[in-house]
């Protein structure tokens, strides 16, 4: 259990470090020192260095047999850590350290994510698992996602600067603080009840880690506001759209806007500092006991600051961002890479199959929508090579393609039942 | 200008053409997406009739949506899928020719300076730049041009590269017939079996019957056994079965499979699929009017004799942990039914933790549950799947293509010198990807600067 302990208390460095890098990123986009890039490419590179350690600590743990990829905690930890190390390469090789703070968004987002998972324990490897193919298998498909991730990105950014609406990008900034809260949450933000206080709850002298038992009062406020918000938001954007009316030079900042968004910088920091308060008052309790629910409320709140942020200093950072070209390339490359990456994890999958279920393709639904998002992004290059598109059409492709994968990830295992049952 | 219409290169153009492969490939991204919401044959254990109204059962099950990946309409889609691949294939074979053998070095000077990559130096000194492509930009080749004032120097790479998108094709290709090939004569089914069994035959179970086939030698099983994981859950690490293949009375092939590890025979795969196991019930049974006793070792529905006696006991149902209520649990437990020859009792419950809770006492007889042994049976999965080769060597294949298009590329390098102008003209064109061909540019343009 030693062991175990450590590589979880790396993890939860890992993801305190790429918090603080959440920070150093932010200065990145709305300044142009050289100094703060490299401060950031370090940080993220030593969060990338726990993380790696944490996975070869609990690799070590479990046996070699058994490799830190067997549900879907371990499997979203893995995939958080290819982020890193794919972003960590091409922002080496093509300085597009201003894109950095969405992909430390995502990344923490999906150790959030690995920390809602019920089972964080190493567990026993079902005989189907064991085998070499699951370390080839995870690996090929973390960096495919991690990839497509970035293409998904780049995508955005392309459509965000080449249509100048300042709106989609705090309304992206939005739906992460949104997520932020459905995440810290869980259930208790759907109940209406303005300031519900539940007790922390022990079983076997422990504290459970879910963070839907220490409910922070008013955060179902919180959320609805910004649901509110970001549906206004959505409706603006549409109507702006819709009337294709030629973008105004001068940006005016609207009362109502300003003032919710005060509002829910109260409300955030108020849930921060409860969420503190309870961990020290409480007995048995510390910040230790849950980080992540503590991490992912203040990346909502960064997200929500970020949102003010970029609202101001808005053409600055449009201007600071990767050019058009270069995101459209960028875009396009990461899915040239990921593609026969993606075809591996295929293929591995398919061969293991053949050799533990029997046949190598039995349209399980895992199987089935790894296909789906295969054709989507072989559309993707046909509309590339073929027909020539480029820009915003391909741009949406990629997007529409990394919902494919997000789905083929999670969404699978949420909603459908199948043989792929652990993550 | 009299256009006689041409059925076969009309539909020829129609299935190459990219508006054909693109509604092809959103129709089976749609349908398969429609597979997955909807539930499967297989998948599910209810019957599928009672998830739906009847008219809509009727109307799904009409357009084979149960079995959509095996319906004809889906079948259709991919044999329409291969069709336009196996087209674009050949007719791209000759325009690739065509393509490789085209001399791309005297592409006129206008052309170029459209390239993204592409950069004007002025040179005084030619002599020394000439020299300079010579020794430190190797393999640059000379064309002679036209134009007597202009120079030309030309480097090619990758050549080859422009074959790349057949290779992946290709690999696509023999994937398809390969899963064809298997779809045709391909099969998969069941044996069962116990310690020290053997079988000559298997079983395919069908939407509603079930074909015995012959396995064309006797497949015995030595050994089945379980290994569990020592922690509080006890859950099955691993199953072994250790089977032998015998053919002629002549033992073949001694082999232990497991999940994982299936076996390959001829053309036949066996498979660890799963286990199950048939308990056995030891009895003691005393006759308390003669005080003798006996031992009775019996499976689930099996009629043993109590001894000499006309008395016959019959395990009817098992339970491995008997429930009183709700919370109270007595461990494992048998339903058995005895029938003293003389008179008929209702079934009873014997607890094999509480001896002496009796269900029901009987007046003649004392009978206690000794032990339950665990008597395994393993289920192999058989399957034949002839063509399986031809997807492992089109994957590669396919992957294999898929690389080269990634990192394998043809670029093309041009540096003109106008004697006349006294200006150099550096030009880098790729087929692809113009992104990566900067570096070996910036060289040039490094090295040619300032003569």
């Amino acid at each position: 259990m030693g062991l175990e302990k450590t590589a979880e208390i790396l993890f939860n460095t890992s993801f305190f470090i790429y918090i603080l890098t959440l920070i150093t990123y932010s200065i990145i986009l709305i300044n142009k020192s050289k100094l703060f890039k490299t401060i950031g490419s370090i940080m993220l590179f030593t969060g990338l260095l726990f993380q790696t350690t944490g996975l070869a600590l609990r690799w070590i743990e479990a046996g070699l047999s058994h490799p830190p990829m067997t549900n879907i905690y371990e499997s979203l930890i893995f995939f958080a850590w290819g982020i890193v190390l794919v972003y960590l390469y091409f922002e080496k090789k093509y300085q597009i350290n201003t894109i950095g703070i969405l992909v430390i968004i995502l990344v923490l987002v999906a150790m959030g994510l690995a920390s809602l998972s019920p089972n964080r324990n190493i567990q026993p490897l079902v005989p189907a698992l064991q085998s070499w193919w699951l370390p080839l298998h995870v690996f090929f498909a973390s960096l495919s996602y991690a990839l497509f991730l970035l293409s998904a990105i780049f995508a955005v950014l392309f459509i965000i600067k080449a249509q100048k609406i300042k709106m989609l990008i705090a309304l992206l900034f939005d739906s992460f603080s949104l997520f932020c809260l459905l995440i810290v949450g869980g259930k208790s933000i759907f109940l209406l009840q303005p300031f519900s206080l539940n007790k922390v709850e022990f079983a076997d002298g422990k504290i459970i880690h879910s963070p839907e038992l220490i409910s922070i009062p008013g955060i179902n406020f919180l959320f609805l506001i910004l649901a509110v918000f970001f549906a206004f938001g959505i409706i603006r954007l549409i109507s702006k759209i819709t009337t294709k009316k030629t973008a105004t030079t001068k940006e005016t900042i609207d009362p109502l806007s300003q003032t919710i968004s005060l509002t829910c910088f109260i409300l955030y920091a108020f849930s921060i500092l409860w969420l503190i308060f309870v961990f020290y008052t409480m007995p048995g309790l510390s910040p230790a006991s849950n980080p992540y629910s503590l991490g992912i409320l203040i990346l909502g709140f960064a997200c929500s600051i970020l949102q003010r942020i970029l609202f101001i200093k808005y053409s600055f950072i449009l201007n600071n961002l990767p050019s058009l070209n270069l995101l459209d390339q960028l875009s396009y490359q990461t899915i040239i890479i990921s593609f026969p990456l993606l075809t591996l994890v295929i293929v591995t999958g398919s061969v293991w199959a053949h050799y533990a279920w029997g046949r190598y393709w039995g349209w399980d639904p895992k199987e089935t929508w790894s296909l789906i998002t295969w054709f989507i992004y072989a559309l993707y290059l046909h509309l590339r090579f073929q027909k020539g598109w480029g820009g915003q059409k391909t741009a949406l492709v990629s997007i529409l393609g990394f919902f494919a994968v997000i789905f083929t990830y999670l969404g699978v295992n949420i909603l459908l039942s199948g043989l792929h049952s652990y993550g | 200008m009299n256009k006689s219409f041409d059925p076969i290169k009309h539909f020829w153009n129609f299935f190459k053409s990219v508006r054909f492969t693109v509604s092809i490939l959103t129709l089976l991204i749609f349908s398969c997406i429609l597979g997955t919401l909807i539930a499967q044959k297989p998948q599910v254990n209810i019957p599928i009739e009672e998830l739906y109204s009847p008219l809509l059962f009727r109307i799904l099950d009409f357009f084979s949506l149960f079995d959509l990946y095996h319906s004809w309409w889906f079948t259709l889609l991919l044999g329409l899928f291969l069709i336009n691949l196996f087209v674009c294939v050949t007719d791209k074979i000759p325009q690739y020719i065509k393509q490789f053998k085209t001399d791309l070095s005297r592409t006129g000077l206008e052309t170029l300076k459209t390239a993204t990559h592409y950069k004007e130096l002025t040179t005084l000194n030619i002599a020394k730049l000439k020299t300079i492509i010579k020794t430190k930009l190797k393999g640059f080749n000379h064309v002679p041009e036209k134009d007597s004032s202009c120079e030309r120097f030309y480097l090619a790479k990758g050549r080859l590269s422009i074959f790349n998108p057949l290779v992946v094709h290709i690999g696509i290709l023999l994937i398809m017939l390969g899963a064809i090939w298997g779809s045709i004569f391909g099969y998969e089914g069941q044996v069962t079996l116990r310690n020290n069994q053997t079988t000559s035959t298997f079983n395919i179970v069908t939407n509603n019957n079930t074909m015995i086939l012959p396995l064309g030698f006797a497949l015995k099983c030595n050994e089945f056994k379980i290994e569990y994981y020592t922690d509080k859950n006890k859950n099955p690490k691993q199953y072994y079965s250790d089977l032998e293949i015998i053919k002629n009375k002549k033992s073949i092939k001694k082999e232990t499979i497991y999940v994982n590890k299936p076996l390959f025979y001829n053309d036949l795969n066996i498979y660890q699929s799963s286990y199950g196991s048939d308990p056995l019930f030891s009895f003691k049974v005393v006759n308390k009017t003669t005080k003798k006793e006996y031992h009775i070792t019996a499976a689930l529905n099996e009629k043993q004799e109590i001894g000499e006696t006309k008395a016959t006991l019959i395990p009817i149902r098992y339970s491995d942990d008997f429930k009183m209520g709700m919370h109270v649990s007595l461990g494992p437990a048998v339903l058995v039914h005895l029938n003293t020859g003389t008179s008929m009792t209702a079934p009873f419950w014997l607890l094999q933790q509480y001896p002496y809770i009796k269900t029901q006492p009987h007046a003649a007889w004392d009978i206690d549950l000794v032990e339950i042994k665990d008597n395994f049976y393993t289920v192999l999965l058989i399957t034949k799947s002839p063509g399986i080769w031809l997807i492992w060597l089109g994957a590669i294949i396919l992957i294999l293509g898929l690389f080269l298009i990634c990192f394998y590329k043809y670029e093309r390098f041009y540096i003109i010198i106008d004697k006349s102008t006294a200006v150099t003209h550096i030009i880098a064109k790729a087929s692809r990807l113009p992104i990566n061909l900067e570096n070996y540019f910036n060289k040039i343009i490094l090295l040619c600067k300032d003569v």
